[in-house]
């Protein structure tokens, strides 16, 4: 069962972090300070919410909470890439159970939600092609 | 409103469908409900972000709680977990039917009683090999096992070939039950009613009269109907059988003793290319360790691999770059733990907890040992650590080290085989359902899936579960 519908305040602020998040996870992907050019970012960001509202109830509530909690640091979403990543990279290396549930999420399921956007779209070997070694 | 039926089978996917389908052609009123929607074979590729939204439940985001926690998948939409797991087929070993018969004392059960049912599946289903050979992860994996000295062998699956060519429909010719048994039952004339969730069972003594569902209209609302049935089979998987009859009060031994097959995945990366995705799910497997332990390959498109391959990212980029040079393999062990299903009040949500055992993880330590010499045999360069923050695996003495300490906690352990948490048998102090699945206590509610399983089949369950459910509800015919 998807999480009820949220006001629509708390969905726009949703939507930006997990735009911050989904953006910062890319980078790492690709190992990159900004993401000129790259396609697939939007839908990989539309997709991630979606998937996040979608969890077990029980589970996707503790992460919408986190989620806002960690854009209001900041704003998370307005730091530049590297500090984006920099604070992602804190954060895994924390033991504390939540936190580590919620950079698994993220960092599993962004890149996953990225790759399959660009195999669909016909842009994987592409933006492959651009990969750093 | 209310509607009626001779027989409710609720739940659509291989127990379901196979139910129904005899049931109708034997000439009886069935109706069936599933929760999730018909979406055609072909409406999104296999294992694309596409169908986890449509046919997951989830979308695929399903974990049990304990010391690890293990993601679990499940199929809802017409034809269930057969729409979206690899389709393998096996029969399991006689012993382990034998083992089956002897744990829980389930009558006229056993390889021998069996054996036409597992044919009968075989014929109905489509169980193929492939006709022209195997694909280079599995000619892979069978040069490692090889080097090893170790058996492979090619499994068997619910797929169709025809068509033109070696490669002919090894991306599209899956044989789920919503191409297979399902049109069979509306042919002969089973109703289906999909988006449509049972609420409860509706009971009068030991007669099950019904049940109350909530449906999903043209117009995008639910409405609640009440169904009335003479005979009620329940086919909703391992997860959502037991909380139906839970919530519906039948509570002895039901949702008690989960069982499932604990998986975990590594990425290798070879000198050559090995991955071809045009060639679907590689279908070899080692047979070697066989029962307790399999060895084998996943599909392996870009999105997979960065999945995965784990956080080592300076290993990963490169791996992504040269993909066609890395593979997705798998290990996955018989666990030991009996998980508890329950309800989270208010959400709405099942609490599954299940314990990744001790013996689990030695189970996964050994089988990831074995996993990595064939690799290594076979050419890998490198291993991705299937630890948290755990660097790439390059030596033999590397292997060796995590093997023997995986830890608890700090993996991805993942799972698509759940069973046994309605188990069969005329042993009423273990059981919560009698030889033929029908619940205890009552006279005409019968379960009709993989929950029905004493223990672990030790294989891919599918091909059991038709069996099975073959026998069950032939029996229920008459």
């Amino acid at each position: 069962m998807p999480l009820s519908p949220l006001p629509a305040p708390v969905v726009a602020r949703l939507a930006r972090a997990v735009r911050g998040i989904a953006e910062a996870e890319v980078a790492e992907e690709l190992d990159r300070s900004d993401l000129l050019g790259v396609p697939g970012l939007e839908e990989t960001a539309h997709v991630l919410q979606s998937r996040l509202l979608g969890m077990p109830r029980h589970f996707a509530a503790g992460m919408v909470a986190l989620t806002l909690a960690f854009e209001a640091a900041g704003p998370f979403s307005e730091l530049s890439l590297d500090r984006r990543r920099r604070r992602l990279a804190r954060l895994r290396s924390l033991p504390l159970g939540p936190l580590k549930n919620f950079t698994t999420f993220y960092d599993k399921m962004a890149p996953f939600i990225f790759w399959s956007v660009l195999e669909e779209s016909g842009e994987l070997d592409q933006v492959l092609a651009g990969v750093s070694r | 409103m209310t509607e009626r039926a001779d027989l409710l089978v609720i739940g659509s996917g291989p127990g379901g469908a196979m139910t129904a389908c005899l049931a109708a052609e034997a000439g009886r009123d069935v109706l069936i409900v599933e929760e999730g929607a018909f979406w055609p074979i072909d409406s999104a590729p296999s294992f694309s972000l596409a169908e986890m939204d449509q046919k997951y439940r989830n979308g695929g985001l399903n974990v049990t709680f304990g010391g690890t926690s293990i993601t679990y998948l499940e199929g809802r939409c017409v034809g269930g977990g057969s729409e979206i797991n690899a389709a393998l087929y096996h029969r399991p070993l006689a012993s382990t039917l034998a083992e089956w018969r002897e744990q829980t004392d389930i009558e006229d059960f056993g390889p021998d009683s069996l054996t036409p049912h597992f044919e009968a599946v075989e014929r109905d289903c489509e169980v193929n090999l492939l006709p022209y050979g195997n694909g280079p992860a599995s000619a892979l994996l069978q040069r490692g096992a090889g080097e090893m000295g170790w058996s492979t062998r090619e499994i068997a699956r619910f797929w169709s070939y025809e068509g033109e060519g070696p490669r002919a429909g090894l991306l599209t010719g899956r044989r789920s039950m919503s191409v297979t048994l399902i049109p069979r039952a509306l042919a002969a004339g089973a109703r289906l009613s999909p988006q449509t969730r049972v609420i409860r069972l509706l009971r009068n003594g030991r007669r099950i009269t019904g049940a109350v569902v909530e449906r999903g209209t043209a117009e995008g609302h639910r409405e609640r109907v009440t169904i009335e049935a003479r005979d009620v089979f329940v086919c909703a998987g391992a997860v959502q059988t037991p909380r139906l009859l839970r919530r519906s009060g039948f509570t002895h031994n039901v949702g008690n003793s989960l069982q499932l097959h604990p998986m975990i995945r590594i990425t290798a990366r070879f000198r050559e290319d090995m991955n071809d995705t045009s060639w679907g799910v590689p279908t070899e497997q080692v047979d070697q360790f066989k029962p307790g332990l399999t060895l084998g390959c996943s599909y392996s498109s870009v999105p997979h691999l960065a999945l995965w391959m784990g956080a080592e990212l300076g290993n990963k980029r490169a791996q992504l770059r040269d993909w066609k040079r890395t593979g997705i393999f798998y290990v996955a062990v018989v666990g030991t733990g009996l998980g508890k299903i329950r309800d989270i009040p208010l959400v709405n949500e099942p609490l599954v907890r299940l314990p990744l055992t001790a013996a689990d993880l030695a189970r996964l330590g050994e089988g990831l040992l074995r996993l990595g010499q064939l690799l290594f045999a076979a050419g890998a360069e490198a291993l991705s650590n299937p630890v948290e923050g755990g660097q790439p695996i390059r030596t033999a003495a590397e292997l060796e080290a995590l093997a023997r300490a995986l830890p608890q906690g700090k993996m991805a352990v993942s799972t698509i085989h759940l069973f046994s948490s309605v188990p069969m048998g005329q042993n009423e102090a273990v059981t919560a359902a009698d030889s033929h699945g029908r619940v205890h206590g009552t006279d005409n509610l019968f379960v009709n899936d993989a929950s029905l399983f004493p223990a672990s089949p030790a294989v891919n369950p599918q091909g059991t579960v038709l069996a099975v459910a073959r026998r069950n509800v032939l029996h229920w015919l008459g």
